[in-house]
């Protein structure tokens, strides 16, 4: 067993005296629910540690639809990483026969909220001096492990204690990153991305994030909370998000200088952790403050309005793209890209991408949307990547987006995610870019992953394949979720073998287990079951190649995963094998293979049941010896007619062999006769 | 048309060769040897009887009427000879019913054997046939109580199907 599904092993198997406990420490009371540390899906409840029963402590149960960050829960489990509230433990939890969650445990912080919106701004002193600083170490620990905390807000930072001495950020591990926050708290890069698609992102993405919640500290709400994600994208692209945020905000010329480095537009130029840790010490280096979007000399007009900012531009083509693919034509858009925004670079490669020829075919809008969205990936280079009517980050964002569509059953989503990862536009995009470092930035797909999923969407319709496929690879937490398990958390195959085990025991045997989710969650967590899913992509349900192949399949992950017996699974394999044996026509042979299985089912190993029952070969050698049958059967009655119809025939053969027969009597007769008559006559 | 009558013609032709075959040794007998020709033909009566009444229909219980009739005649021309071989030796033995019952016996055999013989072999085939066909019904329930009813409809629906 890895690490990895030891961890995911729920540790008590949901009697009543242990029922919610994950490892045996902390009991999770799900009658105590603690609404204001809910995320959103996911719900929190009161935790009594039993190592230290007087502290305080409280677990988020997740919901089985929403991937959780495991690297960085791995990092903040395995590290201390201060600033930030303690993750003390997490694994899968039983809290029933049927009902094991997910559970995250944390440290609850003693203290309230720091920032309500009804008490007011914070003074800008204690929030520079005393907050600031405490979270700019917490983003510094994490950039060290690599990661971003990607929950800076103010509805996620918390006194430590009651005192209100300390402060801590609350957890981020729990949900995709980014998709608690507010807009309004996303930079360029991510703003105009799906909430699950925002992605990891980086330390940029926090220094961002803590510009936008100081501006929420001292102005005492929360910035742009009446607009719309789209037109705060928009604005930030207008005006710039320091221009736009601090907007009657009364500031001192060091919160503006902290602030003008933080939301800077351009994360080239946004300050990065290392500037943030001396950015008292270097007030004589004030950086310009961004405008948004870079500037254009002059614009480019599209659909009667004049655009001179790119990603307005990109933004603006994306909405419309059958219209923006005539900006292709002649060179007009790459002619302005170099002569007024002076991007010799990008000019030549969107100089390249080809517009799509008339009509009005679906192959056509899809291609439309296809240059529409390497075209709007050239224009603005480190946004999201927009495809259709979604956008989403790198760093996971196409990921956590497709768990998204799963999860609200969006077949619109689905529909728009399987044409991107089926065109081949992320591989393109990989594959063009020249820039290796640009590729790692924004990392909307990493090229194998690219390659992979392009791989599977071809063969979108066969059981383990296709988007369901896509889905479990590209969110390694993510729980299967197939409807033949409602509320059952599994994380791992052999999770996956225990809970059917005991769904097919108590319904005896009589349940759907393999249906696109279970197949494509088990090819996705285990590997060398290839030959299976070819086998069974050849057949269909029911089939016998199609049973065998299944029987096959579910026997190595016994072996492999759960080498135990499973009298549940041999019951689902009566139900799926008794079909079978009942067609063959042997009476002798189908009494002989019952008998087999009959025995065999009592080991609980499906290997065995295979191979007693074998099912494939008295099947061919029943098919063969039936057609023989039928053969001799119908020989067997020509025969017989042919035998009652011939009497005529045999009566003329009879009298033809019977006058054969009495010529040659004769002829002997004669000769015998001539001899005595010689010998006698002459004789005497 | 011409052809069809040219075949229609070749039995004819071919049966006119024995008989002149047998016009040339009656002749020859009657000159070389009239004491023998004389009991040959009285006692081959029968087989030139059948011989004039059916041809080419019996060919095989012609031949064993010929040659059962002449072993039958062939002892008496042997007393013929015998006794001098002249026509008054010739005319006793023929006045002897023995004799004629001995050339006529022959005759007698024939026409039992050509009787008999295809009745016997006809009876042979019968038990024969239905010993097989006895022996299919077996093979064919067998078969069914092995395979079922099935069977039988199956074996009727590829019968239809191949017819």
């Amino acid at each position: 067993m890895s690490i990895a599904e030891e961890l995911d092993q729920p540790q008590l198997t949901g009697t009543e005296s242990t029922a919610g406990i994950l490892r045996g420490r902390f009991q999770v009371n799900l009658s105590a629910p603690i609404p204001a540390l809910d995320r959103k899906r996911n719900k929190a409840y009161r935790v009594t540690d039993n190592s230290y029963p007087e502290s305080s402590r409280y677990a988020i149960v997740l919901d089985p639809d929403v991937p959780y960050r495991m690297d960085y829960a791995n990092m903040l489990r395995n590290n201390e990483v201060t600033g930030t509230v303690d993750l003390l433990d997490y694994g899968a939890v039983s809290f029933g026969e049927m009902d094991t969650r997910f559970v995250f445990v944390f440290e609850r912080p003693e203290g309230d909220l720091v920032f309500n919106e009804l008490e007011g701004p914070i003074e800008e002193r204690t929030v520079l001096d005393v907050y600031v600083p405490a979270i700019i170490e917490t983003i510094n620990k994490h950039e060290k492990f690599g990661f971003a905390h990607r929950g800076i807000r103010g509805s996620n930072l918390f006194f430590k204690d009651e005192a209100r001495t300390e402060i801590i950020l609350g957890e981020s591990a729990t949900t995709p990153a980014g998709s608690d926050q507010p807009t309004v708290f996303e930079p360029l890069e991510s703003a105009n991305a799906h909430e699950f698609g925002r992605g990891n992102g980086n330390a940029s993405f926090d220094c961002y994030a803590l510009g936008v919640l100081i501006v929420q500290l001292v102005g005492g709400t929360l910035p742009l909370q009446e607009k719309n994600p789209a037109e705060i994208f928009t604005q930030k692209l207008e005006q710039g998000s320091f221009a736009l945020l601090t907007k009657g905000l009364s500031l001192s010329n060091r919160c503006k200088l902290l602030l003008s480095g933080l939301l800077h537009d351009d994360p080239h130029r946004r300050w990065d952790v290392e500037m943030l840790s001396k950015w008292c010490e270097i007030i004589q280096d004030r950086p310009t403050p961004g405008l948004g979007d870079r500037k254009g000399i002059a614009p480019i007009m599209f659909e009667d309005v004049e655009y001179d900012r790119p990603r307005l531009l990109a933004q603006a083509m994306t909405q419309k793209p059958k219209q923006a693919c005539g900006l292709l034509e002649d060179k007009k858009l790459s002619n302005w890209v170099r002569n007024s925004l002076r991007d010799d670079e990008t000019a030549d490669r969107m100089a390249e991408i080809q517009s799509p020829g008339q009509g009005q075919s679906r192959r056509k809008k899809r291609d439309e949307f296809t240059t529409i969205a390497q075209v709007s990936g050239l224009l603005d280079p480190n946004g999201s990547l927009c495809f259709k009517d979604l956008a989403f980050a790198g760093g996971g964002g196409l990921g956590s987006i497709l768990s998204y569509a799963f999860m609200t059953d969006s077949s619109d989503m689905k529909s728009v995610l399987g044409d991107l990862l089926e065109n081949g536009i992320l591989i393109n995009m990989a594959t063009n870019d020249q820039d290796w470092e640009a590729l790692k930035r924004r990392g909307w797909l990493s090229m194998s992953l690219a390659n992979e999923c392009f791989d599977l969407m071809k063969k979108k319709d066969q059981l383990g394949f296709g988007l369901e496929r896509c889905l479990y690879d590209l969110n390694p937490t993510l729980t299967c979720r197939s409807p033949n398990f409602p509320g059952s958390y599994i994380s791992t195959v052999r999770q996956l073998i225990e809970i059917a085990e005991k769904k097919l025991v108590s319904s005896n045997g009589n349940m759907s287990l393999f249906d696109r989710h279970t197949a494509a969650f088990i090819a996705s967590r285990s590997t060398g079951l290839r030959q299976y899913f070819t086998e069974l992509s050849k057949s269909r349900s029911g089939d016998l190649k199609h049973t065998v192949s299944l029987l096959k399949l579910f026997a190595h992950l016994q072996n492999v995963h759960y080498p135990r017996a499973l009298p549940g699974f041999c019951l689902w394999a009566e139900t799926l094998l008794k079909p079978l044996i009942s067609n063959i026509q042997s009476d002798l042979r189908r009494e002989f293979v019952k008998q087999r299985f009959e025995a065999a089912k009592r080991t609980g190993s499906l290997n065995t049941l295979i191979s007693a029952v074998d099912i494939e070969r008295h099947m061919k050698l029943d098919s063969r010896e039936y057609s023989q049958a039928i053969m001799s059967f119908i020989n067997a009655e020509r025969l017989a007619i042919r035998l009652h119809d011939a009497v005529q025939e045999r009566k003329a053969e009879a009298n033809k062999y019977g006058s054969w027969l009495a010529s040659v009597f004769s002829i002997a007769t004669l000769v015998t006769s001539m001899i005595l008559s010689t010998l006698y006559f002459l004789g005497s | 048309m011409a052809e069809t009558a040219g075949k229609k013609a070749m039995p004819k032709a071919g049966h006119r060769k024995p008989v002149f075959w047998i016009l040339v040794f009656i002749g020859c007998g009657t000159a070389l040897f009239p004491p023998t020709l004389l009991v040959l033909l009285s006692g081959m009566i029968p087989s030139i009887v059948a011989a004039l009444l059916n041809t080419s229909r019996i060919g095989g219980n012609l031949a064993a009427m010929i040659a059962l009739n002449l072993s039958g005649v062939i002892p008496v021309l042997g007393i013929l000879w015998q006794r001098g071989h002249n026509l008054d030796e010739a005319f006793i033995i023929l006045s002897d019913p023995y004799m004629w019952l001995a050339m006529f016996g022959g005759a007698g055999i024939a026409t039992f054997l050509s009787w008999g013989v295809p009745i016997f072999v006809f009876a042979v085939y019968e038990v024969k046939a239905k010993s097989a066909a006895r022996k299919l019904m077996r093979q064919r329930t067998k078969l069914l109580e092995e395979w079922g009813e099935q069977l039988a409809e199956d074996a009727k629906a590829r019968t239809s199907g191949v017819n």
